[in-house]
């Protein structure tokens, strides 16, 4: 007795399957770019603030495929972020940051110095940040693959 | 509130939400009986003010964020969210304010469907806490999506 074996949805389950790698690049892709506007955001929270110039220039840009997190072109994130040795700053160099955040600071000669202020702690932002948001980022993902396997189905 | 047009589709959404909640959240009472008034409204955290107690709560109504979809010959979707900050002092208030304002907006669901913007939905809520200076600062956000449909420019 012959035996017939008839496969029904052959044609949709591989269209599905030639648009589920389209589709989840896609996702993924978007899901990164979140990601990293969150730790943005929690980032741009996290900054010292004395003239807001730091936590203005935190920016995510798009390089290639890559997406970064960017703190601009601020001479100081770098140490607010990883930390130095606790030094003196002549009181000038203060009102030349309170006066215009984004420049380098110029040096002084010795008989202008009115004063000095110790300068001790930093604090870093984009670490806390990042830890903040990693413990999101599976929930974000499994939304996001689900969201690509709902449209590799249509 | 104002009705949705597809060239000030930013602003006008940004509107619409601001004064949904600029009208109907002000005043908080958390369980120790102390009342917490929304101290203002922004679109973005401010950069310099905010150190103390008394600066707090802040609701931020964020830029919504855009997306196109094609929808018919004729029309197409904008896929839309927008994110609702709340950021306290106190944990406690931004849940009870986060509360009051996840309501306000299912319940401004019709008149927003009349203004243009619908399938409204709260997408997620998100918590984070940081510290200015002393103060430890909570922040409770919602985001929702929603979609609007506008008459595309023929092209070849």
């Amino acid at each position: 007795m012959p035996i017939q074996i008839q496969l029904k949805g052959a044609n949709e389950t591989f269209n599905f399957l030639n648009r589920l790698p389209r589709e989840l690049n896609k996702e993924i892709t978007k899901a990164g770019e979140l990601f990293m506007k969150k730790v943005q955001k929690s980032a741009k929270l996290r900054a010292p603030r004395a003239t807001g110039f730091l936590a203005s220039q935190i920016n995510v840009k798009k390089q290639g495929r890559r997406i970064v997190l960017s703190t601009g072109n601020v001479p100081y994130a770098y140490f607010q972020e990883f930390g130095f040795t606790p030094h003196v700053i002549p009181i000038q160099y203060l009102e030349m940051h309170y006066g215009s955040p984004g420049a380098r600071g110029v040096r002084i000669p010795g008989r202008d110095i009115s004063g000095y202020a110790w300068v001790s702690r930093n604090k870093p932002f984009i670490m806390p940040a990042l830890k903040a948001n990693l413990a999101k980022l599976s929930a974000l993902l499994s939304k996001r693959t689900k969201n690509a396997i709902n449209k590799a189905r249509r | 509130m104002v009705t949705i047009n597809k060239s000030e589709i930013t602003q006008d959404i940004w509107k619409n939400f601001f004064d949904i909640l600029h009208n109907n959240v002000s005043d908080v009472t958390a369980t120790d009986n102390s009342v917490h008034s929304v101290q203002f409204y922004a679109s973005a955290f401010p950069d310099k003010a905010a150190d103390s107690k008394s600066s707090y709560p802040i609701v931020l109504i964020e830029s919504p964020n855009l997306s196109w979809e094609d929808f018919t010959f004729t029309k197409k979707w904008v896929n839309g969210s927008i994110t609702l900050d709340i950021f306290s002092t106190k944990a406690e208030v931004t849940d009870k304010m986060i509360d009051d304002i996840i309501n306000l907006v299912e319940t401004a669901r019709d008149s927003l469907r009349d203004l243009g913007l619908m399938n409204i939905n709260l997408d997620s809520t998100d918590k984070d806490e940081f510290f200015r200076g002393q103060i430890k600062v909570h922040v409770k956000s919602a985001t929702f999506t929603f979609r609007y449909i506008f008459i595309k420019t023929q092209t070849y």
